[in-house]
């Protein structure tokens, strides 16, 4: 008979992977959300725009239906995923561009420093502090953008996030 | 990195992972890039501008799709 005990350290066990489920669901969705505004938004200009775009989706998610969809049918999901409004404004990527820029200037300073072999045990330390650095700051601003980092707890913007929207929504 | 404020936090995990995204960071500030100078140089015709800007957003975009697949989540809009 199982007892009181595990009956509750189980149903705690079933929320936390409840969570992780619904956070899987949320991120897929998040990411679909993205790609179809950005498919949609370039139809017009690109015919393999929304190609690529869904073989990006369909690689990440193992969702062998997207990859290679030819003009007509990507239309065709595009219009279906309109009509449920599953779109998002923004992913904060392009807000983070001076901080990337920085980031990939040193990996290459770096990269090329190892390749050439020319500097000193001083400057090498010093590239290396460097692109650390720039991998903090992406970092950082990835997570002001409002993105989770792997293996943290959930921002505090995407909760109040939600808390405003639950409140909107009962008013 | 002082405009970051409290979230100038050490990540070390997030922070190693993003060296396996360094490829594709590097392609989207190059697409980037590409986007910089056609609007500086006036010269690129506004259809083309049109593509240059949506290489930079797949760019992005599959930035975004590397990061999820490494462990981050994006961020919700409700």
């Amino acid at each position: 008979m199982r007892s009181r005990r595990n009956g509750s350290r189980y149903a705690r066990g079933s929320w936390r992977r409840k969570g992780v489920v619904r956070a899987a669901f949320e991120s897929a969705l998040t990411l679909c959300r993205m790609t179809v505004m950005t498919a949609s938004r370039h139809c017009g200009q690109s015919a393999s725009g929304f190609r690529v775009t869904s073989d990006v989706i369909s690689s990440s998610f193992r969702l062998p239906w997207l990859a290679g969809t030819p003009g007509k049918d990507s239309c065709a999901i595009m219009s279906v995923v309109e009509t449920q409004s599953l779109f998002t404004p923004d992913d904060g990527l392009l807000e983070a561009l001076p901080v990337l820029r920085q980031l990939v200037r040193a990996d290459y300073l770096l990269t090329r420093a190892d390749y050439v072999g020319d500097v000193g045990p001083d400057r090498r330390r010093d590239l290396e502090d460097n692109f650390m650095h720039a991998r903090r700051t992406v970092t950082a601003r990835l997570i002001a953008s409002g993105w989770s980092a792997p293996g943290s707890v959930l921002h505090p913007r995407r909760r109040s996030r939600r808390v405003n929207w639950a409140r909107s929504t009962d008013e | 990195m002082s405009d970051l404020g409290i979230w100038a936090q050490p990540f070390p995990t997030a922070e190693n992972r993003l060296i396996a995204l360094m490829p594709a960071l590097r392609a989207l500030v190059e697409a980037d890039r590409e986007v910089a100078q056609a609007a500086w140089l006036r010269k690129v015709e506004p259809k083309m501008r049109g593509g240059v800007e949506a290489r930079r957003d797949l760019a992005a975009l599959e930035v975004a799709a590397q990061l999820v697949a490494s462990g981050w989540s994006p961020p919700l809009h409700p």
